[in-house]
């Protein structure tokens, strides 16, 4: 964590407006991509973005470092979003729901096998992963999101999703191959 | 420890190169021998791959200014305070007020019924005359202009308002 950014969390823990309006601006694009990749579209995304952001300033006193304040603001952006996931339930499919692959994407995945070193070139065929993705329990997805996608260590998830480390270990292991799984069985 | 234990604990950090180069050899080691471990990892690999090319959706640069200015609006358009600043105000004069009420209204009550206690009290033991008969009525007539009198109308109003009504 750089001194720069604890120079601006401490700036905003103390009431600074323009202090908070810059990690706004550095933090905006972290948030809004978890955020997008748990929803799914943008409105639900640009939501919890601002949701976020709006209800750490509301925590600012609670904020002891810069490490917190991240932690703390992916803590509330991915709860928000699992709270939304929650309510909109009726929006999830069945995981073997297969209508919507479309017969060119089928026959790139009957091309390229799930293996190593096959490189993503089809934005289609990254859509389809991304549709596995969001078959995917809430709290699973989280944890793959944040880890396999946004880089984060598994202690820093642990401290998001508030559990013990060897849960997010079993929560990246199973839906991985939930994922993997998905992946075969809908290929033609 | 058994290997597939290990190789459990560690593959998050084997696919993220964040083990350690103890770690690493030992793990390299077991996956070299163990078919079941190597499977494993094979599986978690697959997916880690796939998964970790999803690329950042694309959105424009004009939504970012956009969405700063809407976050700092709503903060400044409305009235956001912090979590201690909702408890300091909740400490505040309008706590001393919701204690203070009740507790004028019960004083107020409790007199009210003292001295009609009193007056029938008189009345009890003393049986009807003409001359109390006249402080009977005299001390109902008291008593009303009090029930009626406004500040124990305001005090009644205050009491039965729903909480918030008045700030507290």
């Amino acid at each position: 964590m750089n001194t720069e950014i604890e120079d601006l969390v401490r700036k905003f823990v103390d009431g600074d407006h323009a202090a908070f309006a810059e990690l706004v601006r550095r933090y905006e694009k972290k948030v809004y991509g978890v955020a997008y990749r748990m929803m799914g579209n943008h409105l639900d995304a640009d939501d919890v973005t601002q949701e976020a952001f709006i209800r750490i300033y509301k925590n600012r006193e609670s904020i002891k470092t810069a490490s917190f304040f991240s932690c703390l603001l992916m803590k509330i952006a991915t709860n928000f979003a699992i709270d939304l996931i929650r309510k909109k339930k009726n929006r999830f499919v069945a995981i073997d729901d297969d209508t919507t692959a479309s017969q060119a994407l089928k026959a790139q995945l009957i091309d390229k096998s799930l293996g190593p070193d096959e490189s993503m070139e089809s934005s289609e065929l990254m859509a389809h992963v991304k549709k596995a993705v969001d078959m995917l329990p809430p709290r699973q997805r989280t944890a793959i999101i944040l880890h396999d996608i946004e880089g984060f260590s598994k202690d820093e998830i642990a401290d998001i999703m508030e559990c013990p480390q060897a849960t997010v270990r079993s929560n990246l292991h199973i839906a991985r191959i939930k994922v993997k799984k998905w992946l075969t069985k809908n290929k033609p | 420890m058994p290997c597939h234990h290990f190789i459990e604990l560690k593959v998050d950090d084997y696919l993220t190169g964040r083990l350690t180069p103890d770690d690493k050899r030992l793990f390299d080691d077991i996956i070299g021998r163990c078919p079941d471990c190597r499977s494993f990892l094979e599986e978690q690999r697959a997916a880690y791959d796939l998964i970790h090319e999803v690329s950042r959706p694309e959105t424009p640069e004009l939504y970012w200014s956009g969405l700063e200015k809407s976050i700092l609006a709503r903060i400044e358009s409305s009235d956001i305070k912090t979590n201690n600043e909702i408890a300091a105000d909740d400490a505040g004069p309008h706590r001393i007020w919701n204690a203070v009420i009740p507790l004028a209204a019960s004083f107020l009550i409790f007199l009210v019924s003292l001295s009609m206690g009193d007056k029938v009290g008189k009345v009890a033991g003393s049986g009807p005359t003409a001359a109390n008969t006249v402080e009977i009525n005299s001390a109902q007539t008291s008593y009303a202009s009090l029930i009626e009198s406004p500040e124990i109308i305001a005090i009644s109003y205050i009491a039965a308002s729903p909480p918030g009504t008045f700030g507290f």
